[in-house]
């Protein structure tokens, strides 16, 4: 498990969900996804004590590292995107 | 001709029908990521094997430089019709966006979660009654007799077809995916789904009914109807992706268990750990490579691709990268862990992934309750397809 202390509110990212569900298999209770596959979390995404570790597990399984810990007193703003995402590796000729 | 020829050096010349590739790739793999790690052949066309997780994530998140335009891992080696039936091939899986978008929106909800517990109790059923017909008999063949049964008929029911000709759809797409190389199969094969397909639409024109197909004919996009050619494609499409892919991951995930004792029992004694181990299963035994088109020259980590070359999305051997994942090569039934990418990444995940989960869950349950003891057949041989879709054709195996 990734540091990173209590896990007080996450989001998921719209842009970067692709509907893998990953998250509402592992939470159903915090996660919804709908008709078309986009993820969201229930009221403002604070995350319940008792769900922590597998919101945890969820934010660490999403294939498209959509799921956002949010920091205590950051507002609705999500954290910067984590390194190693796409076009690290590309140039144009 | 050079694409029978074995292959000396894997990462100038590489071919994926190769048998060893075919029979055991992962080790390949693992030669091409410590010493490529992007490789290369011009056997049916410039094309790039990728092989590290972090570089077929890129690439498929990269729509811009890779197009979807033509996803087929083996190119059509026949002469193209002058005016095709599918101008636009298979959307959305061959399109980009814009096409991409909105053809796929038609498609999601029919695999949502909710309408996929739906299809559970069918899928259930289905399973059993394939298992009630070899099962006193103390052997089967767990591809053809089971895994390439099931989702062919599932994906028939939310079509909305009969389930009758499975067997003919079944050879279809065959021909298309398995036996690509070979011309006269692969028309074969398109021609026997889109006549097929064209005859139904009549019928549903006149007569709709509460399925997909009939949905795809009479839905309207922007106040239009949708083309005809359109929904044919999105039809064509949903079956044959959701016929081979599964039934791969099926007959691996029993392969797996067939040979490995401990994870059987496992599974068997601690039921909760399938929504974890399918996962791992997945990742391990990932059924499907797509193709993309390079639209423009450009240099991927130091590879310099041009504009009409083929990259291979290479997601089994992605998911088999010692970086993106602990134990890569062992099958963990409870690994916590697993960003796989099975299903694709970005925008083409795969639409129908909830099903496939599904199917491959409940495929595994039945057949575990029923036969929780089994094992390979002696003296009989364990035949593999690969190419676009890797899995197992031919699984004997035996039980008490």
């Amino acid at each position: 498990m990734p540091s990173g202390g209590v896990l007080v509110r996450v989001r998921v990212d719209p842009l970067k969900c692709q509907g893998h569900a990953r998250c509402f298999a592992l939470v159903p209770e915090f996660f919804e996804v709908d008709d078309y596959g986009l993820s969201t979390v229930k009221g403002d995404g604070e995350v319940p004590a008792a769900l922590e570790d597998r919101v945890r597990l969820a934010v660490e399984n999403c294939p498209e590292f959509a799921i956002e810990e949010i920091p205590e007193g950051a507002g609705q703003d999500p954290l910067p995107a984590a390194p190693g995402q796409p076009h690290a590796n590309l140039s144009e000729a | 001709m050079a694409r029978t020829s074995p292959v000396t050096d894997w990462a100038v010349d590489f071919d994926v029908l190769d048998a060893q590739y075919v029979a055991d790739p992962f080790g390949i793999w693992d030669e091409l990521r410590k010493r490529c790690p992007i490789a290369h052949t011009d056997r049916r066309g410039s094309t790039w094997l990728p092989t590290r997780y972090e570089d077929v994530t890129t690439i498929a998140h990269d729509v811009e430089h890779f197009s979807s335009l033509e996803v087929a891992v083996i190119p059509f080696d026949g002469e193209e019709p002058e005016d095709p039936v599918l101008p636009y091939g298979l959307p959305p899986i061959s399109a980009d966006p814009p096409l991409h978008t909105w053809t796929r929106r038609l498609l999601l909800p029919w695999f949502s979660h909710q309408r996929v517990n739906g299809y559970e109790a069918l899928t259930r059923s289905l399973c059993t009654s394939l298992i009630d017909g070899f099962v006193a008999s103390g052997h089967a063949d767990a591809a053809a007799d089971y895994a390439q049964q099931i989702p062919v008929r599932v994906i028939a029911h939310i079509l909305g077809v009969s389930d009758s000709h499975a067997d003919m759809f079944t050879g279809w797409v065959r021909d298309v995916l398995e036996f690509a190389d070979d011309p006269e199969r692969r028309i074969h094969g398109v021609e026997g789904l889109l006549n097929y397909f064209l005859e139904e639409i009549e019928v549903r024109r006149q007569h709709p009914g509460d399925d997909l197909l009939s949905m795809l004919l009479h839905a309207e996009v922007d106040g239009a109807p949708v083309e005809q050619s359109v929904a044919l494609g999105a039809a064509a499409l949903v079956l044959i992706a959701g016929v081979d892919t599964t039934w791969s991951a099926i007959g691996s995930s029993l392969w797996h268990l067939a040979t490995h004792p401990d994870d059987r029992k496992r599974l068997v004694a601690e039921p909760e750990v399938m929504s974890f181990a399918i996962e791992d299963l997945l990742r391990a035994y990932s059924p499907v490579t797509m193709a993309r088109i390079v639209t423009k020259d450009i240099e991927f980590a130091h590879c310099p691709m041009r504009a009409g070359d083929r990259v291979l999305m290479n997601f089994p051997a992605a998911n088999r990268d010692p970086e993106a994942f602990v134990d890569a090569d062992k099958v963990v039934l409870d690994r916590a862990v697993n960003r796989h990418v099975a299903f694709g990444s970005g925008i083409h995940r795969c639409a129908g992934s909830n099903l496939a989960r599904m199917e491959l869950r409940v495929a595994l349950e039945e057949w575990l309750r029923r036969i929780p003891d089994f094992r390979l057949e002696e003296g009989r041989e364990v035949t593999w397809a690969g190419g676009q879709v890797r899995g197992p054709r031919c699984l004997p195996v035996v039980f008490s």
